[in-house]
């Protein structure tokens, strides 16, 4: 009885590092699942980009990980970029105050809405297609000169750095 | 002959390492060499002298905005911009907050997302910061990210490419005419603009890119991140040369691991590691 909590307690113990956590492969093209920390490890398994993880311990610039593969989990290293935190909304929420919960609103702004929101604090944002998107048409149709004139229209204000200062708990 | 030669140096503003070499200037003529070897000196001299006189035409902030906008553009043909606001934001403010700490705070700086997965990034003259998508993938937390900006912006503060251009054959079609393709951009600027944009993407001195290490270790440590943030994005970059993932940034920059080796040793003899903890993955994972 003694050794099965022990052995319960032991499956548990890390549990709490990465349960309150999700974590995905955020490399593009997926990420190779692989048996030691080292680039010439051999490979397990590949990572499709998106598929969850689970964080078990980071060493140096790799992360150790488990996911699963085959109905099985298995246990591997993959780079330490490529592990991604989920971001979690309702946790951010409760645990923001100020500039950060403002920023929350950015994230949970209606998805079918343009981002007007989006373009909180910086300037030239409005006229821009906005959302997640990395290179949409209306970026493409823009020509270089326009993306040039977007460039230096990206500025913030003083009130929003020492917002964002405040709130990281920097050097004010 | 060698006092109004230091006396004209220091009314110009030259550094130490230039006014020591106005001294040296001021004895040239004299000494135990002879014949050949002499003139031989003294055309080096003369070389050196004629170098450092194109060195004096200054370029004013406004100038060098100018000069960084014709970069942009050139940046602008090989690469798309990601336009996503709220990460856009995200590097802007705290870019902004780095360059506050810097000895340019004056200059108005503009960061924005290159889309490509390229591990890079780049700092045109006069304050234009653009970072890659694979550096924003590869770095794990904001002290991180803040580290590759406080490199891109000790570029500009040191004014890297600027000096660069200043010690250029195309200074020497004299100060009025650089001043005038400044005015109305013409074939000089266009010169000055290409040779901008090849320094930076051929890359800068070895001994820049070690500067700027060092400078933006000292941002980094001003703003009260975790400064050896920037030894993990050294070892992070070595990693990815290893993996063959910073082709480009291998070309244009020192080994990371040299760079390592030479920051931490500037960092111990100027009292610069300072590990604060705040290294700040949350707020780096809601943008990023």
């Amino acid at each position: 009885m003694r050794l099965l909590g022990i052995l319960i307690f032991t499956c548990l113990l890390p549990f709490p590092a990465w349960a309150s956590d999700q974590f995905y492969i955020g490399a593009r093209g997926g990420i190779d699942l692989v048996d030691e920390p080292k680039t010439q490890a051999k490979v397990i398994t590949h990572l499709p980009r998106m598929s969850d993880v689970q964080f078990v311990r980071n060493q140096r610039a790799w992360t150790k990980v488990r996911a699963v593969y085959e109905q099985a989990t298995v246990e591997g290293w993959v780079p330490a970029g490529a592990v991604r935190k989920r971001y979690n909304a309702q946790a951010a929420k409760s645990a923001s105050t100020g500039f950060f919960s403002g920023f929350s609103s950015l994230f949970h702004r209606d998805e079918t809405a343009h981002s007007k929101t989006a373009v909180l604090g910086v300037r030239g944002f409005e006229n821009e297609a906005g959302g997640k998107t990395t290179t949409d048409e209306a970026q493409q149709a823009m020509s270089i000169s326009q993306n040039a004139a977007w460039v230096e229209s990206l500025q913030v204000s003083d009130q929003d750095v020492s917002a964002f200062i405040k709130q990281g708990d920097l050097n004010p | 002959m060698k006092i109004l030669l230091m006396l004209a140096m220091c009314c110009l503003g030259f550094s130490t390492e230039v006014f020591a070499f106005g001294m040296s200037v001021g004895g040239f003529g004299s000494g135990p060499l002879g014949g050949n070897n002499k003139d031989m000196q003294r055309a080096r001299h003369v070389k050196q002298i004629y170098q450092l006189a194109r060195a004096l035409i200054p370029i004013s902030d406004e100038e060098e905005t100018a000069l960084g906008r014709g970069v942009v553009k050139q940046i602008l043909t090989r690469y798309q911009l990601d336009h996503n606001p709220e990460q856009t934001y995200y590097l802007n403010v705290l870019g902004t907050a780095l360059a506050q700490r810097s000895e340019r705070p004056q200059l108005q700086y503009h960061f924005a997302i290159l889309a490509t997965d390229d591990v890079n990034a780049y700092a045109a003259p006069g304050g234009f910061i653009f970072v890659t998508r694979g550096a924003l993938n590869m770095v794990q937390d904001e002290a991180e990210l803040a580290a590759i900006l406080a490199h891109e912006i000790a570029h500009v503060t040191e004014r890297h490419i600027v000096k660069a251009l200043q010690q250029s054959r195309l200074m020497s079609v004299g100060k009025e005419a650089v001043a005038d393709a400044f005015k109305v951009p013409d074939k000089i600027f266009d010169q000055m603009t290409k040779f901008a944009t090849n320094a930076l993407f051929k890359g800068l001195k070895k001994k820049d890119e070690y500067a700027a290490d060092a400078k933006g270790i000292q941002y980094l440590d001003r703003l009260g991140y975790d400064s050896p943030a920037m030894y993990d994005v050294l070892e992070l970059l070595d990693e990815r040369r290893k993996q063959g993932k910073t082709k480009v940034l291998a070309k244009t920059h020192p080994r990371p691991s040299d760079r390592l080796k030479k920051l931490k040793s500037k960092s111990e003899e100027l009292g610069l590691y300072q590990p604060t903890g705040i290294r700040l993955p949350e707020r780096f994972h809601h943008f990023i």
